[in-house]
């Protein structure tokens, strides 16, 4: 066997991951970091750009098995709150919860992914959200880049089923701000989902809950050495993903929440 | 069998790579703990819990319709306390009175009932001087908390509560409504047994014996009986005000959260 047979499937699984080269990592967060999208570099970087009424979308111009993943930036900007979903897929209903907050109005940005998280026959799994080199997280920085004091918030979906303690079993939601300290911001953010979701059940990590706290999320990582503390990580049970997506007075309320209109 | 000058090199070359590949993965994970780390053991209070609770005023009575019929509910009451306009902190002993109107399921009155309440602030002060339960962007203090169990042999299916009565001191009271958890008995041990074994403990307290020497029949008593909050009806800010309010512990060196 020889050396190119071991670095071929290497090479092709990192292609088909969209692992950018760190120039191009670094072309991409300066590309998310401009106040507009240039579509030139933006195609250089292999997306197809299309516009439509709410502003620019980015999508993976090799689509299938690529994982760039897709990219909805707002024109003439919009409050400052990237909505993401990096298991848009997986994670059933996330997804379409970002793309719907995104066009109820909220946020400069959104962004989900492209590849399934997980194995499929057509495809290799690819978690976004462990990826540092990815161009997700180059968005989340260049996003942090142009709104210093913004939010990048990720959409998860968990199964109470499978959480090892009542509490997380029973909650709708998990906020985190992956870290072990809850900041000021995150527990404002919690009290007005508390509010908003009343009288579900909206829990912080670690306060009330060891689970679901995403202390090993790579966009999370990234913004924190970078010294942004905007990241708020949100686990969301199938019942409330589906309420929110159901009900436009709920999601509403948790857009305001996020995007911190609701004070 | 000794290394040439060469062989050394090339050790050193690959040791040191390891070194600073282990640096630039670990380095800012690990400088982030120390100073999470050391954060956490500086910070004054260390905040335990959270709790949604809904605030009732004078002449604005809250609406809370249970998701099935009940014969039990449960509410939970606790006085927010001001100072008085000159700045005299609100005194250590309240009272306070509610009354509970409740309906059946067709909206027909079943009866009504008023409780007068006793409330003290005490129990709520840490040895520090600052409030195990407090409001995080409000200057109220929180008083003690009240329990109130409603029992009826009729299926009641919704609970108006309002303020009858209270201290100057009181701008309001805190309250939560809960009803019971709808449990199957087939469902009671794998409610009982999928729970940590903290709160298997806790649910367990009140018995003699832990929780893994509970009967089937002590188990099924334990999952029938848990609770679950109940909303009140309309919108937020409109309707109702919700509120959260904070539990915290002091940390050793601790002073006001």
């Amino acid at each position: 066997m020889t050396i190119a047979a071991f670095i071929a499937p290497i090479a092709l699984s990192l292609a088909l991951a969209g692992c950018a080269r760190g120039d191009d990592l670094d072309r991409t967060r300066a590309l998310f970091a401009g106040s507009a999208i240039d579509p030139q570099t933006a195609t250089d970087l292999g997306f197809t750009v299309t516009r439509d009424r709410d502003g620019v979308t980015l999508s993976d111009r090799d689509g299938g098995c690529s994982s760039r993943g897709v990219y909805r930036v707002r024109s003439g900007g919009g409050s400052p709150v990237a909505i993401t979903a990096p298991h848009g897929t997986s994670d059933r209903g996330t997804r379409a919860l970002a793309s719907a907050l995104f066009e109820d109005g909220f946020g400069a940005a959104a962004a989900w992914n492209s590849a399934p998280r997980l194995t499929t026959s057509q495809c290799p799994g690819f978690d976004l959200a462990r990826a540092g080199d990815h161009a997700f997280t180059a968005f989340a920085l260049g996003f942090s880049d142009r709104f210093p004091d913004g939010l990048v918030v990720q959409l998860h979906g968990f199964d109470g089923d499978r959480r090892t303690s009542a509490g997380a079993a029973d909650a709708a939601m998990i906020v985190s701000d992956a870290s072990r300290t809850p900041s000021a911001r995150i527990l404002d953010i919690a009290d007005c989902l508390s509010a908003a979701l009343a009288p579900r059940t909206v829990l912080v990590f670690p306060v009330e809950t060891g689970e679901l706290g995403a202390l090993q999320n790579a966009q999370a990582e990234a913004l924190h050495a970078k010294g942004h503390s905007g990241f708020a990580h949100l686990e969301l049970s199938l019942d409330l993903r589906e309420a929110l997506l159901d009900d436009g007075l709920l999601r509403a309320g948790f857009g305001k929440c996020i995007s911190g209109e609701a004070a | 069998m000794s290394l040439t000058f060469l062989g050394r090199g090339l050790v050193f070359l690959v040791l040191a790579a390891l070194a600073g590949l282990g640096g630039w993965t670990y380095g800012a994970p690990l400088a982030r703990y120390m100073v999470a780390a050391q954060v956490s053991t500086t910070q004054d209070a260390r905040v335990t819990g959270r709790a949604l609770v809904y605030r009732l005023e004078a002449g604005r009575p809250l609406d809370f319709v249970f998701s099935q019929p009940v014969d039990l509910m449960k509410i939970l009451a606790q006085p927010a306390l001001v100072a008085a306009p000159d700045g005299t902190p609100a005194p250590a002993e309240t009272e306070y009175g509610l009354r509970f109107r409740i309906f059946d399921i067709d909206g027909v009155e079943i009866g009504t009932y008023e409780q007068h309440l006793h409330s003290s602030d005490a129990n709520a002060m840490l040895d520090d001087g600052s409030y195990r339960r407090f409001y995080r962007n409000r200057a109220e203090r929180i008083g003690a908390q009240d329990q109130i169990l409603i029992e009826d042999n009729v299926d009641v299916g919704r609970v108006e509560v309002s303020l009858i009565e209270a201290d100057p001191s009181i701008a309001g009271i805190d309250i939560r409504v809960y009803e019971r958890r709808p449990a199957a008995a087939s469902e009671a041990r794998s409610i009982f047994l999928r729970r940590s074994s903290e709160e298997q403990g806790a649910l367990a307290a009140a018995n003699a014996f832990p929780p893994d020497m509970l009967t089937e029949d002590e188990i099924r008593h334990i999952a029938v009986n848990l609770w679950r909050p109940v909303g009140p009806v309309g919108i937020d800010g409109h309707d109702y005000d919700a509120l959260v309010v904070y539990e915290a512990i002091a940390n050793e060196e601790g002073e006001a959260p």
